[in-house]
């Protein structure tokens, strides 16, 4: 593996982390308002509230290590992408910024009406809309040069069906996910109740959430063949892992079983698909202006780098493994015995 | 140039915004801590009770913080694209840094707030709080030495246009950076003092009873806040001698000094005329300026006009200067006051008139740190790199900033009123006599001395 390839899958590792947490600390939030608006148990509220509280800070982390890595590996791509992302990344700003206030204020100053309720769900769903549109804008075409600038036809972006399969693709995974994984930590929480709601909307968001993702290859075929191609060929085995683990976490979540491997199964299954999408992406960063060898920093730099990352991981992750260990896998905590205020 | 403006003055907003909450986040910890500490040590439940609480407006403050911190991360990027590619290849490696200690800090936050009363042996989750502080005040320092690099870049030459000998090391340890770490450090953890001083004076005035609960706070805020302050001072003065040595035409500017001089006087306030390069109403202390400059009464200061008019900092940060020195002179001088009343057993440290000057200490302080940075960021006019790159070349091709600006300035006001909004009425549902802990205290304690 190239320096490079290296980086960009250390910074990988980053971002899917960050999207698996987020689809949950999200969707939550949304299902959090859901349950209020069809009078669902208190259970089904409490299992989210004590989920997300001790998280919630990790998850916005893991995001910004992903900038910090983005820019530090491929300084280009924060010239490139800061120029072009002016207009949607202030739009995920301001959303990000109302997201997490929002949240702060029901989570931690017991802020519980139905206005801020609602408006910190619909800014949760909104977020990953406008995230995910990077993703069609990477795929080149929306870029053109002016006059020795970059600009970006934002017009075009929203018109095109590649960025609607994506957002209907992020917006089903969010909900998918996040109901798989409370499904699981409601089950470690003993709550039945709240089991048998998150396990219906799991079931309802996953196959079309599945649907929307099979789609994508549609629009990409038609805006981007050769990158279709390399999908369906060299990396299909992955795809095809990625529907296996799918059909396996869909079968427990119907018969009710293993929850925490379904949610594992699940994590799998997005994995998988990220990492075909990413790999058959390569070497773009954004097609075809920026790759990773040309955006590569400088060589001291990225030894540097390479080994804070690697040192960085080794604090990581024990501090991860400590932090799940006391708030999701201990019972006291998570059923809710421990004398918590 | 309209964009260049907006620019800057949107990304003055964003930083003016995030530092407030940022330097309340490393401070606070600090505090929470400390009350604990003394709490078990003690055996004083109050004192525990008055970590709990603290901690229950901190976190709503650090999840502000988090979301400005992630708003500037990203800001930079887009309003400074140039600038950041060249960060990238120069100075990337304490952002990457700062990331994991943030990563230390997210996590055994998230561990010391909800374990509360898990652990018997009460040290286990007082030790909770030092990797939060480790972790907050690290990120303080690995971004200042960024900033740090701003003022004085190194660890790297420019050959033919190219970039050569490129050391992060000596990026992060630029001269700037011991001087400017420390500063920053000790007057977030004095700034942080400042405000607690003020919310517990503040609770005492509106309520006419004294209970000792808040004497005690009031008391612990003041002390931090005379120790920070005293090295917040120190700290100042080494920067101060890092400016002469290193960044002549900013201290210059900072004391309004057009003309190079010997045995320089320091200058306390005083109205500048930029025509006639005169200063009114001012005072000054003899040969003190260069005194602090350079350890010697008689050393030569130079003057602003000794440098090119097209890289001499506005001389109007001299105000911000005086500001930001004179809120920490007061911070010191009443929290010393304070406690030589506390030590004497006075009757005026919970007087009305001391009350209401600690109330305004929070507002100064703050107002004092925001000057402080203001002061700094406008002092390296026209550069955005000192000497390497100037702000003009580091701005985005994109037209239209004024706009952005407007959008920005109106979120964050929402976020500013609503937050405040929050805030209060969480901690007026919940004053502590109403507390079911400390009603348990008091009852504890009745039983005793009945």
């Amino acid at each position: 593996m190239s320096g490079p390839e290296l980086s960009i899958s250390l910074l990988w590792l980053f971002l899917f982390s960050y999207i698996i947490l987020a689809s949950i600390e999200f969707g939550a939030g949304f299902l959090l308002f859901w349950a209020r608006w069809r009078k669902w148990s208190r259970e089904v509220e409490e299992v989210i509230e004590r989920y997300l509280s001790p998280f919630w800070e990790v998850t916005n982390v893991f995001l910004i290590a992903f900038v910090v890595g983005l820019v530090g590996f491929f300084p280009q791509s924060a010239y490139v992408y800061g120029t072009i992302l002016l207009l949607p990344g202030s739009i995920a700003l301001i959303l990000l910024i109302l997201k997490g206030t929002f949240f702060a204020y029901f989570h931690y100053a017991k802020v519980r009406k139905p206005l801020p309720t609602f408006l910190q769900a619909i800014t949760g769903l909104l977020l990953p809309m406008v995230l995910v549109s990077i993703i069609p804008v990477s795929e080149g075409g929306f870029v053109t040069e002016e006059g020795g600038r970059l600009v970006l036809l934002f017009g075009e972006v929203l018109k095109s069906p590649l960025q609607w399969s994506f957002v209907l693709f992020a917006l089903l995974s969010v909900l998918f996910v996040s109901a798989v994984f409370l499904h699981f930590y409601a089950s470690r929480a003993g709550s039945e109740s709240a089991q048998a709601k998150f396990r219906q909307v799991a079931l309802n968001t996953g196959l079309p959430a599945l649907g929307a993702g099979a789609f994508l290859l549609l629009p990409l075929a038609d805006h981007r063949p050769e990158h279709f191609l390399t999908l369906a060929t060299e990396y299909s085995w992955l795809l095809l892992l990625s529907g296996f683990l799918f059909v396996n976490a869909y079968m427990f979540l119907q018969r009710g079983k293993w929850p925490g491997i379904t949610f594992v199964l699940v994590i799998g299954q997005y994995a998988a698909a990220v990492a075909a999408y990413g790999y058959s992406h390569m070497p773009y960063l954004l097609y075809p202006l920026l790759n990773i060898n040309d955006a590569y920093v400088n060589q001291t730099m990225a030894k540097f780098l390479t080994w804070t990352l690697g040192l960085g991981y080794l604090v990581l992750i024990p501090g991860l493994l400590f932090l799940t260990w006391l708030f999701l896998f201990s019972d006291s905590y998570v059923k809710g015995k421990a004398r918590n205020s | 140039m309209i964009d260049l403006l907006f620019s800057r003055i949107l990304t003055g907003t964003t930083l003016g915004f995030h530092i407030f909450f940022a330097t309340l986040g490393v401070g606070i910890p600090v505090l929470i801590s400390l009350a604990e500490f003394i709490g078990i040590r003690k055996r004083d439940p109050e004192y525990l009770l008055l970590a709990k609480r603290w901690a229950k407006g901190f976190v709503i403050l650090v999840a502000v913080g988090v979301v400005t911190g992630t708003t500037i991360g990203f800001q930079l990027n887009l309003l400074w694209p140039n600038f950041m590619q060249l960060a990238g290849e120069l100075i990337s490696l304490p952002f990457m840094m700062e990331a994991f200690a943030f990563f230390l800090e997210a996590i055994f936050l998230g561990i010391y707030l909800y374990t509360w009363g898990r652990f018997r042996n009460p040290w286990v989750h007082w030790a909770f709080s030092l990797p939060v502080i480790i972790g907050s005040s690290m990120s303080a320092a690995l971004i200042t030495t960024v900033n740090a690099f701003m003022n004085a870049p190194a660890g790297f030459r420019i050959e033919a246009g190219k970039l050569v000998d490129i050391d992060p090391l000596a990026a992060i340890f630029n001269p700037a950076t011991p001087s400017k770490v420390f500063h920053v450090l000790t007057s977030a953890y004095f700034t942080t003092a400042c405000a607690l001083v003020a919310l517990t004076a503040f609770y005492i005035l509106i309520r006419k009873k004294r209970i000792p609960y808040f004497k005690k706070a009031l008391t612990l805020t003041m002390s931090f806040a005379l120790v920070t302050g005293i090295l917040t001072a120190v700290a100042g003065d080494v920067s101060a001698k890092y400016m002469a040595a290193y960044n002549p035409e900013k201290l210059a500017a900072a004391e309004a000094l057009f003309e190079t001089t010997e045995g320089a006087p320091l200058l306390v306030g005083g109205l500048i005329d930029q025509e006639s390069q005169e200063i009114r109403y001012k005072i000054e202390l003899p040969k003190l300026l260069s005194f602090l400059s350079f350890g010697d009464f008689n050393a030569e200061v130079r003057g602003l006009n000794a440098f090119p008019k097209e890289v001499q900092p506005p001389v109007e940060i001299h105000y911000l200067f005086q500001v930001m020195v004179g809120a920490g002179t007061f911070g010191i001088l009443l929290s010393l006051l304070y406690l030589f009343g506390i030590w004497r057993k006075k009757h005026f440290p919970q007087s009305k008139w001391m009350l209401a000057l600690a109330v305004l200490l929070g507002p100064i302080g703050i107002v004092g740190m925001e000057c402080g940075w203001i002061f700094t960021e406008i002092g390296r006019k026209p550069w955005i790199i000192y000497g390497v790159m100037k702000m003009e070349d580091a701005v985005t091709s994109m037209t239209g900033i004024r706009e952005y600006f407007f959008l920005f300035v109106l979120v964050y006001l929402l976020i500013a009123i609503i937050t405040s909004i929050v805030m209060i009425r969480f901690f007026r549902k919940r004053p502590v006599d109403l507390d079911p802990e400390y009603q348990a205290i008091r009852a504890h304690e009745g039983g005793i001395s009945q």
